[in-house]
């Protein structure tokens, strides 16, 4: 008996006017006869507003005669009402179920083919393949059978080494991927450097020679020449050779004593970014901080043709951050020093060289006042030898 | 005239009835038919076992029960719902009246005013 809520609104509902000398022996009557009144509301002298269902209000016509009271409908409520309004409207619901007619008709067929990834001779082949299965704009997607056409594309065109056949809303798209015949290389194979050494052991396999044990080579130095084949005659013969080098390599550091420490203090401020294609709207605060670091969030809504995403919306999290200047000792500093010039040299190391010799240069203090510079050489054995396809004069 | 717990207009008295509702287990409103009230605050009332209304203006509302009258007076009462058991009003209750109820001290009425 409290407000109108959902289930009065779904039954439907009436307000009505009441007017006679005794309003208050309506009211009574009606609930004698079992008949809910819900906010009454008393207007003036002799007139009352009062809340009804439906059923309630076709069986008040006795108590408003024994009461000596009239009605007066004042509103009408409530899903009834509305599905008797739309009902006398018919051509509306003509023009809505015609447009419903023509939206499920329209997206019931295929509206486009696309063939993706083919060249165009091969392009012009599958059309024809799938004319002659019957596969035709304006057909029913509902008799398109993907599979089917997957296997009869792969079956008549040999020269394609993969198809994909995908029906996506009224569009259907067959991806083909021709073949490819690799390349074999014509020139022969000679062996280079692959990084700057002194060659420390040298056995010949097969081709000509450039360079002795003992040797200093560079990055990219042929050191054994393989023959060229059909040129001269002869058969070509590809280098073999193991070359086995002393290489060094460095990593250096340079730490500051005095260091920026870039810290979160806690405060975040978000800002959604909305993208519809290429506009963009922006909403909630930017934060004016005056340094911060930030990071994004996307949630792609929407996805367009292309794979791309056409309704997207980013979250962008930007954090305050307070700069704190922090004074390291010397050792310190040398220590962080040492271990980043140090990893910086063993990157560059290959898994398997065989590590001689590690050597460290730190800064003079007098020098360097304000910082400590290390410099790490590695000096290691390893194969340097490389296999390098010789390129045909004019390449 | 006063006989064993029974008042001139045939109603039986407050101490009479509650001798017999202690004796037999029943609450004393089903023993007395008296109405069931249930205020929150003094903005809503829930009324079962009413009679009907006697006057109902935004300012002053008076119910008939079978123990007596009550009379509400406030500002912007109305009358939420009402069905043949209950009548649930609300507004801003200003001074609720027992009128003509058994067990009242004087011949008029018994009355709460809202602090």
């Amino acid at each position: 008996m409290a407000g109108a809520g959902l289930w009065d609104w779904l039954r439907g509902y009436v307000i009505i006017r009441i007017e006679g000398r005794a309003p208050e022996k309506f009211v009574n009557m009606a609930a004698a006869h079992r008949i809910e009144l819900a906010d009454v509301a008393m207007l003036g002298q002799g007139t009352m507003l009062i809340r009804t269902s439906v059923d309630g209000y076709r069986r008040l016509g006795p108590v408003l005669r024994a009461s000596g009271c009239r009605a007066v409908i004042e509103e009408r409520v409530g899903a009834a009402f509305v599905v008797a309004r739309l009902l006398r409207r018919r051509f509306l619901i003509l023009g809505a179920v015609l447009f419903l007619a023509a939206l499920y008709g329209s997206s019931s067929v295929l509206w486009t083919i696309e063939v993706v990834g083919a060249e165009p001779p091969d392009r012009q082949q599958i059309l024809q393949a799938l004319q002659s299965m019957g596969v035709r704009r304006w057909m029913f997607r509902h008799r398109v059978d993907c599979d089917a056409i997957r296997r009869e594309i792969t079956r008549s065109l040999l020269q394609l080494a993969w198809v994909g056949v995908e029906l996506r809303g009224t569009t259907l798209t067959v991806r083909a991927a021709p073949k490819v015949t690799p390349e074999v290389p014509e020139g022969p194979i000679d062996i280079v450097a692959s990084a700057d050494a002194v060659i420390t052991r040298f056995i010949l396999l097969a081709g000509d020679a450039v360079v002795r044990e003992g040797d200093t080579v560079v990055q990219g130095q042929i050191m054994v020449r393989g023959r060229a084949g059909p040129s001269t005659g002869d058969r070509p013969v590809n280098a073999r050779a193991l070359v086995q080098g002393r290489v060094w390599r460095a990593g250096q550091a340079r730490i500051p004593l005095t260091i920026e420490q870039r810290l979160r203090t806690g405060r975040t401020a978000d800002q959604y970014v909305l993208r519809l294609a290429r506009t963009q709207l922006r909403l909630g605060r930017a934060g004016r901080f005056e340094a911060y670091d930030s990071e994004q969030f996307s949630t792609t809504l929407a996805v367009g043709r292309d794979g791309g995403s056409l309704v997207e919306v980013i979250k962008i999290r930007r954090y305050e951050l307070r700069v704190e200047l922090i004074r390291l000792s010397r050792e310190q500093a040398y220590t962080a020093a040492r271990d980043s010039a140090m990893s910086a040299a063993m990157s560059q190391v290959p898994a398997e060289a065989r590590i001689i010799m590690v050597s460290e240069e730190v800064s003079d203090q007098l020098l360097l006042p304000e910082a400590v510079d290390v410099r790490i050489v590695i000096e290691s054995l390893e194969e340097i030898g490389a296999p390098q396809i010789r390129l045909p004069a004019g390449l | 005239m006063r006989s064993h717990g029974v008042d001139v207009a045939g109603r039986r008295s407050i101490p009479g009835a509650r001798r017999i509702s202690d004796a037999l287990g029943v609450p004393i409103d089903v023993a007395l038919n008296m109405p069931r009230m249930s205020f929150e605050g003094n903005a809503r009332l829930v009324l079962d076992n009413h009679r009907g209304l006697v006057e109902y203006t935004p300012g002053h509302l008076q119910i008939n029960t079978p123990a007596g009258q009550l009379d509400i007076t406030g500002r912007r009462l109305r009358i939420r719902g009402i069905s043949r058991e209950q009548i649930v009003a609300d507004g801003w209750f200003d001074r609720v009246e027992f009128s003509g109820w058994v067990g009242n001290s004087t011949a008029g009425s018994a009355g709460q005013e809202a602090p």
